[in-house]
């Protein structure tokens, strides 16, 4: 069985979602409604991997807030590959607050992930990549095809 | 046919079974006119994911190769093999397949629990120093095809009436890694052989026509529809098998030494083998 949990904080205006864990054929999003939520604040770093069952799950589950306002946080690169790949992987009513971004230096071969947050590293406007160095002090680079990763946030 | 790159042709000649009777279409260089059959291999540059699979539909595909700098010669000599003599792919002959092998291993499976010890023993198959590149996209490859082999296998071997309909009377599944010194083959295999691999790139061609999220099964029963094209995106070379009524191998390439940004920029081989049984 898969290691995956779902951690729902209820307040009167929103409820904050942590999601943890491999999100697979496993995933049981049943015991976790969304019915009747005010807003949705989904808090997705601590998730490993999702498979294309997980994917469908998701979906399903994210179906079934109806007319709150989702935002995700903390995406790991795993679900931005969804939210890129998958139309209705974030609800057309969703947003991105923040999600990491791989960063990869040539010289010491070091690899980091770092978090961007809307309204500080990106907005409507585009892209502001911070500069991020590795232990040595070598500039590292976005270790992603910009055009790629970043397409969700033209739309 | 190649004849206007010298240096190709010679890496072609160097790097092909000799006297196979292959024929190598460089599809920068030619226009399409006919249906191609198994020896014939085709010769991309930066195509892209959905425009090889449209190779493979509208055109009767069987190998592709594209021109990846750093890997063309190895490529060109693991599809060669795999055309003429598509036996040896079966067989899990892989150390005919690359001449660096640095380890091999494989474990059965057949319960739906096996999973997470599954990815333990790739994990530990795997260097901690590994890229994150490749351990995600191992990860990602391992979870579809066990998803394959143990419910979507069984499930479409029923309805086509197989021999093999499940996983009794000691039948298994397995998963083979390997790893040479650029890439890690993972290769999964099943008794049932119920793959029909033009169904399932009609399917990927689809998705990647569509879109994921207008083509993604959302009901209950089946997969997500999504399976094989998530394999792909994460894979530098994908291999579908299957020897109908006895056995199917999927087997996923992955660069072990490149970042996120360099595995991406490569142009992707895309293979079918079949045999009959």
């Amino acid at each position: 069985m898969s290691q995956f949990d779902v951690q729902i904080e209820k307040l009167d205006t929103v409820w904050n979602i942590k999601v943890i864990g491999v999100i697979d054929e496993d995933a049981n999003f049943d015991k976790f409604s969304l019915v009747g939520a005010p807003a949705l604040k989904l808090f997705l770093k601590e998730v490993v991997t999702i498979n294309s069952c997980g994917i469908r799950e998701w979906i399903s589950w994210m179906n079934k807030a109806g007319a709150a306002t989702v935002e995700y946080f903390q995406c790991p690169k795993v679900i931005v590959d969804q939210i890129n790949m998958v139309q209705g992987f974030l609800p057309a009513s969703g947003t991105v607050q923040s999600f990491f971004v791989p960063y990869f230096s040539e010289e010491s071969s070091a690899e980091k992930m770092i978090l961007f947050t809307a309204g500080k590293e990106y907005s409507a406007a585009g892209v502001t990549p911070p500069e991020i160095k590795d232990e040595s002090g070598n500039v590292m680079e976005m270790d992603v095809l910009e055009a790629k990763y970043f397409k969700f946030l033209k739309k | 046919m190649i004849d206007k790159n010298h240096n190709l042709w010679n890496l072609l000649s160097q790097n092909s079974v000799p006297n196979s009777k292959q024929k190598w279409i460089d599809l920068a260089q030619t226009k399409i006119q006919e249906p191609f059959n198994q020896s014939v291999i085709l010769l991309g540059q930066q195509l892209a994911p959905q425009k090889v699979l449209q190779l493979f539909i509208e055109h009767n595909a069987f190998h592709l190769v594209q021109q990846n700098k750093d890997f063309l010669d190895q490529d060109v000599r693991f599809a060669s093999l795999l055309a003429h003599e598509p036996k040896k792919y079966f067989d899990k002959k892989f150390s005919e397949f690359f001449s660096d092998i640095q380890k091999k291993s494989s474990f059965s499976f057949s319960r739906e629990n096996e999973k997470e010890a599954l990815v333990r023993e790739m994990e530990s198959f795997l260097d901690a120093s590994d890229p994150l590149s490749l351990k995600e996209s191992a990860r990602a490859i391992l979870e579809e095809l066990y998803m394959n082999a143990l419910l979507s296998a069984p499930r479409e071997a029923a309805k086509q009436k197989l021999k093999n309909q499940n996983f009794e009377d000691g039948r298994k599944a397995q998963m083979h890694f390997v790893r040479t010194k650029d890439k890690f083959l993972i290769s999964c295999e099943d008794p049932f052989g119920a793959l029909d691999p033009k169904k399932l790139l009609a399917r990927m061609h689809q998705v990647y026509l569509h879109g994921a999220g207008t083509a993604i099964n959302l009901e209950k029963e089946g997969g997500a529809g999504l399976g094989c094209v998530i394999m792909f995106e994460h894979s530098s070379d994908l291999i579908l098998g299957v020897i109908p009524g006895q056995m199917t191998l999927v087997t996923c390439l992955i660069p072990v030494n490149l970042n996120y940004k360099k595995k991406e920029s490569l142009s992707k081989a895309l293979h079918r083998v079949e045999l009959s049984a």
